[in-house]
């Protein structure tokens, strides 16, 4: 993303919280300085806050972090998640994560069979006919020891916490996968440890809470429909408010590589060993609010909300 | 299982860009001639062991060492086999590099 | 950067230049190579010894990586080269090697597998030359450009985030490690990233004052919470700041009811210093605990135990995260156990993630548990929920 491109999502940002400001205000009847006052009661954030700053925030001049905006928007009874997916130019905006640029680089790294072009993604339960030819070619990608070792017969209601969301381009050519389930954090935390394996914590994920969103492969061959693809879990979390952390497990260091950059923090490097060489499994976690204070990851996951039929986007 | 190992080349190379990719192909053309040329007239243990050894550490980089059975190779027949192919592979797919 | 690469195969050195140009690292990379033991050598004479980073292939064609470590080690100048050593041997050897290396004193970043992971090397050498306290000029990719540190702390950006521990027996609350988070527009920051920046800011004492402030007013605040002790962390060079010890001093005074542990981070040589020994000393006085963190991570963990009067050890996340399955990991948190309580003094686990675990600390007599088993680090306006949650867990079930 450009910087110009930035300035503009900044500009999108502040309009929005802006609104969400006076309507609050008005709603619940209070004047600036009362809206002042009652955060500073109900936060331990706002100790400095003055009223310049909200007739700020109000006027578009200045906005606080995501963070801030959170807390505020909490003290409502509201999230970011509803505020932002709800403004039309929002999730707008988010779409240029997965639009293609307007030119074609045609010294880039060519793929052999995509060329930016239109794709479309399918999500699949794991009793279509499909699911299980896909989950191979995902977890062939993904050579994560780990995932299904074993190749023994495997019944459909025993994958059936897993999501798999699979992009084609017009050749029915796999451009792109992600895969993820909803599992409680104990288990989850067992199989990183490499206590329980992978047919183990999806038995748990039947029968217990979930509140933490794993993923275990993410990918797509160009930027785009790899955000597409990011974009998919991430609307999921944001729409299961009972998911408290998202996490990942992964061999890929492509992966690895978008998630310290996007600055998400590290967990754990675990070594495996995968037919006599040692891979890397690396894992990550966040809390819920921690990806709401995410500006890339927020705007990712309104871009499902979207209703409008696209036009030069693949889906 | 050659269609795997051909993509599999492909996919190392493709994760660098187009100057690097030159010189690590030359590299390894090389490096597998070099490897071929010399189990052809091996003479010891210890230099097929050196052999295979140099072999495998290719084999471990192109992520191709599941593809090349490594660890079923035991005569210097069985390796000139699997180097020669890898070789012919290489080569195959030089044009699109 | 000056990088020397000792390998025999022409292709391997080219996959390695390859992956440092690819590398997210944004650094000016000068690199070296060598074929043989000998070429690698000359190298590092020719360099006189200014290298950043030795990668070092064990198994060459007529010469092998152990010619190298053996030179490193009988001259002084190069033992501090970082070493990297890689093979295609199996875990074993690399495992003996490793051990020979770091007994020989070498400054070594690790063995790995080819084919290897260049980011990870790099990471791991920028870790272990922090910890050295070398400086290092090494851009890595938090970039320190990204962040205006000065600004974030004006405007208070600063979140305190709170990890329960747990009474092995009881299974009751004791208390909270507080964890702070940074923020600015674009998401969280985090400890590995502002750290840094604060220190060569000069702001270390300066952001410990924050964090005590925001710390007491939280607890003071929350009636439900005050009652659970309070564990902030400070290193040694913050106890020799009089101004600070001051400033901890009057808020622990302001605010008796409050259960203040300070963990003591680092193990530096300023540790035995008389200033600090007597700021620990006036600390005590008030009633604030001193615990000693990251035990058995370094050398001068002995040296502390002699000379601070401490009530508590906290063991290292990575000693305890695998007892169940490393021997070497188990012996050593069942005699550092053993240890504190022959000195009578509480021990706290720290990094515990699975309940196997959990119960063969609970059966080496470990007293307080901490880690995601429990619950990762929560955010202090989501404390009260989660502790109202923990306490009534038995009701709701």
């Amino acid at each position: 993303m450009g910087h110009k491109k930035y300035s503009y999502q900044k500009t999108v940002i502040m309009r929005v919280f802006s609104s969400f400001l006076r309507k609050i205000r008005s709603e619940h009847q209070l004047s600036q300085e009362g809206l002042r006052a009652l955060l500073n009661e109900r936060s331990h954030s706002f100790d400095s806050l003055d009223t310049i700053s909200i007739s700020r925030w109000e006027r578009g001049i200045n906005t606080p972090s995501l963070t801030k905006q959170s807390e505020i928007a909490e003290v409502f009874g509201d999230d970011l998640f509803n505020i932002y997916s709800s403004d039309a130019d929002f999730v707008e905006e988010s779409t240029y994560f997965i639009q293609f640029p307007p030119y074609v680089k045609s010294d880039k790294t060519a793929h052999p069979y995509y060329k930016n072009e239109q794709y479309h993604t399918k999500s699949m339960l794991p009793d279509h006919v499909n699911f299980e030819s896909m989950l191979k070619l995902c977890l062939m990608y993904e050579g994560n020891p780990r995932l299904f070792p074993t190749r023994q017969e495997i019944t459909c209601a025993a994958l059936l916490p897993l999501n798999l969301v699979s992009a084609f381009c017009s050749l029915k050519q796999l451009v792109g996968h992600c895969l993820f389930c909803k599992v409680n954090t104990k288990a989850l935390f067992e199989f990183m440890n490499c206590s329980i394996g992978i047919m183990e914590l999806l038995n748990v994920a039947k029968q217990d809470r979930a509140n933490v969103l794993v993923v275990l492969s993410s990918f797509g061959v160009s930027p785009q429909i790899d955000n597409h693809m990011m974009s998919v879990y991430l609307n999921q979390l944001a729409t299961d408010k009972a998911i408290e952390y998202l996490s990942f497990s992964t061999c890929d260091n492509k992966l690895k590589q978008k998630l310290m950059q996007m600055k998400i923090p590290m967990f754990k490097v675990k070594p495996i060993e995968y037919q006599s060489k040692i891979i890397q499994n690396y894992s990550f976690i966040m809390s819920r609010s921690e990806v709401m204070a995410n500006r890339n990851m927020l705007m990712l996951s309104v871009i499902p909300t979207r209703k409008i039929q696209p036009t030069n986007v693949g889906i | 299982m050659s269609h795997n190992t051909r993509d599999n080349l492909r996919d190392f190379f493709n994760r660098y860009s187009e100057t690097r990719r030159l010189s690590l192909y030359q590299a390894l053309v090389k490096e597998l001639g070099n490897i071929r040329g010399q189990t052809k007239c091996v003479d010891s243990t210890d230099s097929f062991n050196s052999l295979k050894h140099q072999f495998k550490g290719i084999c471990r980089y192109t992520c191709l060492e599941f593809d090349a059975q490594i660890d079923a190779i035991m005569t210097p027949a069985q390796l000139y086999s699997a180097v020669d192919n890898m070789f012919g592979h290489a080569v195959a797919i030089e044009d699109e590099l | 950067m000056n990088i020397l690469i000792v390998d025999d195969q022409q292709f391997v050195r080219e996959a390695i230049k390859a992956d440092l140009a690819e590398s997210t690292f944004k650094h000016d990379f000068k690199t070296f190579e060598a074929e043989d033991a000998n070429q690698g050598i000359e190298a590092i004479v020719a360099a006189e010894g200014n290298i950043d980073l030795l990668i070092l292939d064990l198994k060459m064609d007529n010469s092998d990586g152990m010619e190298v470590i053996n030179f490193l080690s009988v001259h002084a100048s190069y033992t501090d080269i970082p070493l990297a050593v890689i093979s295609s041997s199996d875990k074993r050897t690399l495992g003996l090697v490793n051990s020979i290396a770091s007994s020989l004193k070498l400054n070594v970043v690790g063995v790995f597998e080819k084919p290897i992971n260049m980011d990870f090397i790099l990471a791991e050498t920028v870790r272990l030359q922090r910890q050295n306290d070398k400086k290092w000029d090494v851009e890595s990719p938090d970039s320190v450009s990204d962040y205006d540190i000065h600004q974030l702390l004006d405007d208070e950006q600063v979140l305190l985030c709170f990890q329960p521990q747990v009474d092995m027996k009881s299974k009751d609350i004791t208390g909270f490690e507080v964890l702070a988070r940074m923020y600015d527009e674009n998401g969280y920051i985090y400890p590995d990233t502002f750290l840094p920046l604060i220190d060569k800011a000069g702001l270390n004492v300066d952001f410990t004052k924050i964090i005590i402030a925001k710390a007491f007013k939280f607890w003071a605040h929350e009636k439900t919470l005050s009652s659970y002790t309070l564990s902030i962390n400070v290193t040694a060079e913050d106890l020799s700041s009089d101004n600070l010890i001051e400033y901890i001093i009057r808020h622990k005074q302001a605010h008796a009811n409050i259960k203040l542990i300070l963990e003591l981070t680092e193990s530096q040589e300023i540790i035995n210093q008389a200033s600090v020994l007597n700021s620990i000393a006036r600390l005590i006085i008030n009633d604030i605990s001193i615990s000693l963190d990251d035990f058995g991570k370094s050398y001068s963990t002995y040296e502390r135990l002699d000379t601070i009067p401490f009530n508590e050890i906290k063991i290292d996340r990575s000693f305890v995260c695998d007892i169940d399955t490393n021997e070497q990991h188990h012996l050593i948190v069942e005699s550092t156990i053993a240890l504190a309580k022959k000195m009578s003094v509480s021990v706290v686990a720290e990094g515990i993630e699975t309940e196997s675990v959990l119960n063969i600390l609970g059966e080496l007599g470990c007293d307080i548990a901490q880690g995601y088993l429990y619950s990762p680090p929560i955010e202090g306006r989501y404390l009260k929920a989660w502790v109202n949650r923990y306490v009534h867990k038995d009701e709701i079930a």
